[in-house]
């Protein structure tokens, strides 16, 4: 997995690579808490990612939901690759408020 | 966690898991074998090729996975009656399951599969089943996964992990059903290596799916344990499938979810119909249904657990080196204890003796635990049996049928783990020379189908596992005969049947004309001996000519325990075994100037050859007026044990010698007594072996039974303290070691 945290002019990019699982949950949540700490917009890019498991989803889900409590966005950078937007419906979570942002 | 380490983790477990699945499968086919139209045995076996299946494909074992889809989709055919189980494909799935075995190895070390094998067993699959077959070779570790569409799935090839998960819809005749199924992984799940997700892509190989995902028990972020599964789904499913099958999607699973399947109100279609087709008008869309489910608390979901509630799991799986581990350490505690009881006899305070008598009642509660924890039934020792005398039959030309009594006795795993090799020996003898073929069975009025009656019982402190079969018994009088031509013993000797069935197992001895792939050169019975022997074991045999052979071995319960008696001659302290004592008399300067020297005592009549262990031993202490003789029951008769004085019964930990006592047979390990003192742990029937040997090395002039053909005791003890005090702390407390 890959994801890094970049920090932007207007905010945070997180960007997601390859197979995101629960072997990097522990990093993916603090990278996001690291992120929405910034207290500005953060974007994601899943452009180089292949494959989101539950981990990953309810990670992205959740931290939607605190940076609503914050008044500001978790939005997507770029695409999102055809194979994971099809897992993801294939899972029922073609509604993940990051792909609908 | 290390994630690789976390996987090779769960592969081990895998492999754990799947080596018992496989000798259950192996048992079921063996029983379906004689049981051919035996739906549970049928459901039995396509569960156990499912679950390989499925949790290998999810650890990892691609080729393995792809290989028993294939075999899991013929008993699927059988399962629905449209094949039958016959011999061949019993064979079949036999030598599959071998194969099977392989490739659930090849990653640990062990010898990689031969893809031609495998293919060649698939190609025999597909013309007995006539179903296309998913290659065998199917290389695909690593690989990602999510590459594959579930409605792809099933016509893609093996290169995507998940592409033979299920059946095709279209292949499967019946009515089409809708499902609804609510599903919510338990908070454990993922981290046992499972992914949800990959449960749905094969869900959706059954049929349409509609899923929906549910988030409402997501914690805010900052307290989200982010390796646990909040998310839980509502389904809908339209399958020709049978329930079964959409249970068999979980199987695996099944305790760490909450999972309820209940039909939606949903009209039959026929097979072929399109499962995505609009719902007739009054049926609840599948969004509605979906919606309705999804305010449903999990609790309530009629799932099969509940999460808030304790873990209910009822068993557990511990390394066997833990559990060993763990007895060795209640063992040092039974020892300290004694200790302490000693201690507390000698002290005035009626507090500590209250406390020594509290924590003696808890020390036997735990070591009495401890010991059941290792006790397992006997049935899967026995059931692997099953296989080797099919092949043996089928090889041999004979018709045999195998039964089984007692197969829940429980015994210590220690005593099962090498109980194997005796039983296979005892078995393959049986089968090669006992067991005649058919056609003779026929021509004696006996039933065609031979019988090998396996049988297991406690009897006191002993467990007794029969081996018997109905051939055509042993003829003494040619073992004998045998045993006269190999030297092993004199023409004229005079022998009971006891003592001639006993030559059986004599090295190398066999009255076999002709040495088979099976047996006949005379090693088997030997093994059977040596084994039994190293277990403190015995081994009866009977046998009718014509009518069959019984071989009974009797085994202790287990190894780390002994039922003794304790008894002391000078300042040394012996424990024999209580379950070959019989009495104990006195024996009396008089009593022996009577015998005029020789070593017998007059037992009400009965003169019993006795052995003096203190000069056995060599030692120098002089015996009391008045010595004891304990009266032991041997493979040689009655024999007796002089001591100075029996201390009474004791059960003790068996401490192992290891290497320094590997060539003193006549002690079979050691104790620790309460005083700190080691007690030596003999073994009568060597024992008596022993003196009969050098007693007749002696009387032919051999130099070796000249330099007396005893030990010494002393050194003995000292070297005992070192072996089993590991630190010294034993040996420091023991005054003989000084």
């Amino acid at each position: 997995m890959g994801a890094v945290l970049v920090q932007m002019d207007n905010g945070c990019l997180l960007r997601l690579e390859g197979t995101v699982d629960i072997a990097s949950a522990a990093e993916f949540k603090t990278l996001l808490l690291q992120a929405l700490a910034v207290g500005r917009d953060v974007a994601v890019s899943l452009e180089a990612a292949s494959y989101l498991d539950v981990t990953a989803v309810q990670l992205l889900w959740a931290a939607d939901r605190e940076a609503r409590s914050q008044g500001i966005r978790v939005t997507l950078s770029g695409g999102c690759p055809e194979i994971v937007r099809r897992s993801l419906a294939q899972a029922g979570m073609a509604d993940l408020p990051l792909l609908n942002n | 966690m290390n994630s690789a380490h976390q996987s090779d983790q769960f592969k081990q477990s895998f492999r754990e898991e799947a080596r018992e699945i496989l000798v259950d499968l192996e048992s079921a086919l063996l029983e379906l074998n004689e049981h051919p139209a035996d739906l549970e045995l049928i459901g039995r076996t396509f569960r156990g090729l499912h679950t390989i299946k499925g949790s290998g494909s999810m650890f990892g074992f691609e080729r393995l996975a792809a290989f028993t889809h294939n075999l899991e989709t013929s008993f699927d055919e059988v399962r629905n009656g449209r094949l039958e189980v016959t011999p061949e494909l019993i064979d079949l799935t036999l030598s599959a399951l071998d194969q099977m075995r392989v490739l659930l190895e090849e990653g640990a070390g062990s010898a990689a599969h031969d893809p031609a094998v495998c293919q060649a067993i698939l190609d025999r699959v597909r013309k007995l089943s006539g179903s296309a077959v998913v290659p065998a070779s199917a290389d695909d570790e690593g690989s990602e996964a999510g590459a594959t569409s579930a409605s792809s799935s099933s016509a893609t090839g093996l290169s995507a992990p998940f592409a033979m998960e299920g059946q095709n819809p279209g292949h499967v005749s019946g009515p089409i059903r809708a499902w609804h199924i609510r599903f919510a992984p338990g908070p454990e799940m993922l981290l046992d290596g499972t992914d949800p997700l990959l449960l749905l892509r094969e869900l959706g190989s059954l049929g349409g799916l509609s899923v929906r995902a549910s988030f409402s028990a997501l914690p805010p972020l900052a307290e989200l344990e982010p390796e646990r599964c909040y998310v839980a789904w509502d389904l809908a499913l339209a399958t020709a499938s049978p329930l079964e099958a959409i249970r068999d999607v979980f199987i695996f699973v099944e305790d760490h979810c909450e999972l309820g399947i209940e039909p939606a109100e949903e009209p039959e279609a026929t097979a072929g119909a399109d499962p995505a087709r609009p719902r007739p008008a009054g049926a609840a869309p599948a969004g509605e249904v979906l919606a309705r489910g999804l305010e449903e608390p999990r609790s309530q979901a009629g799932g099969r657990r509940n999460y808030d509630q304790p873990d209910n799991a009822t068993s557990l799986r511990v390394p066997a080196a833990k559990l060993d581990q763990f007895v060795d350490l209640v063992g040092e505690l039974v020892t300290v204890q004694a200790r302490l009881s000693e201690l507390a006899a000698r002290s005035d305070d009626p507090d500590v003796a209250a406390v020594s008598e509290e924590i003696e009642r808890l020390t036997s509660s735990l070591r009495e635990n401890s010991m059941n924890i290792r006790m397992l039934p006997i049935r899967a020792t026995f059931e692997k049996f099953r296989r080797l005398v099919h092949d043996l039959a089928r090889d041999l030309g004979k018709d045999v049928e195998l039964t089984m009594e007692g197969a829940d006795t429980e015994l210590d795993k220690t005593v099962i783990d090498q109980l194997g090799d005796p039983l296979m020996h005892l078995i393959r003898n049986s089968m090669d020379h006992g067991i005649e073929p058919a056609a003779r069975r026929a021509a004696l009025g006996k039933r065609r189908t031979a019988s090998i009656h396996l049988s297991a019982r406690h009897s006191g402190a002993s467990v007794l596992i029969g081996v018997a079969d109905d051939g055509a018994g042993i003829d003494a009088e040619a073992v004998r005969a045998r045993a006269i031509e190999k030297g092993l013993v004199a023409p004229s000797a005079e022998l009971t049947e006891t003592q001639i069935f006993g030559l059986l197992f004599e090295p190398g001895f066999s009255t076999a004309k002709q040495v088979t792939d099976v047996s006949g050169r005379g090693v088997g019975m030997d093994v059977v001996r040596q084994r039994v022997d190293a277990l403190r074991g015995t081994i009866e045999v009977s046998s009718r000519p014509g009518e069959g052979t019984s071989v009974t071995l009797r085994l202790p319960l287990t190894l780390a325990i002994i039922d003794g008696l304790l008894v002391s001659v000078g300042e040394a302290f012996f424990v024999l075994p209580l379950g070959s004592t019989l009495e104990c008399v006195e024996l009396s300067r008089a009593d022996v100037q009577r015998a005029n020297g020789k070593h017998v005592a007059d037992v009400r009549g009965e003169l019993i050859p006795y052995i003096r262990l203190r000069e056995y031993f060599n030692m120098r202490c002089q015996p009391p007026a008045i010595e004891q003789v304990m009266i032991v029951e041997t493979g040689e008769g009655h024999y007796g044990f002089v001591v100075d004085c029996v201390l009474g019964d004791c059960q003790t930990v068996i401490k192992n010698l290891g290497r320094c006592y590997r060539n003193v047979q006549v002690v079979s390990g050691a104790t620790i007594l309460g005083n700190g003192t080691v007690a030596l742990i003999l073994d009568p029937e060597r024992l008596v072996q022993a003196v009969l040997r050098t007693q007749a090395q002696r009387a032919r002039g051999h130099p070796a039974a000249q330099r007396a053909g005893s030990l010494n005791q002393e050194q003995l003890v000292h070297q005992a303290n070192h072996c089993i005090g590991g630190d010294g702390s034993n040996a420091s407390a023991s005054p003989l070691a000084n």
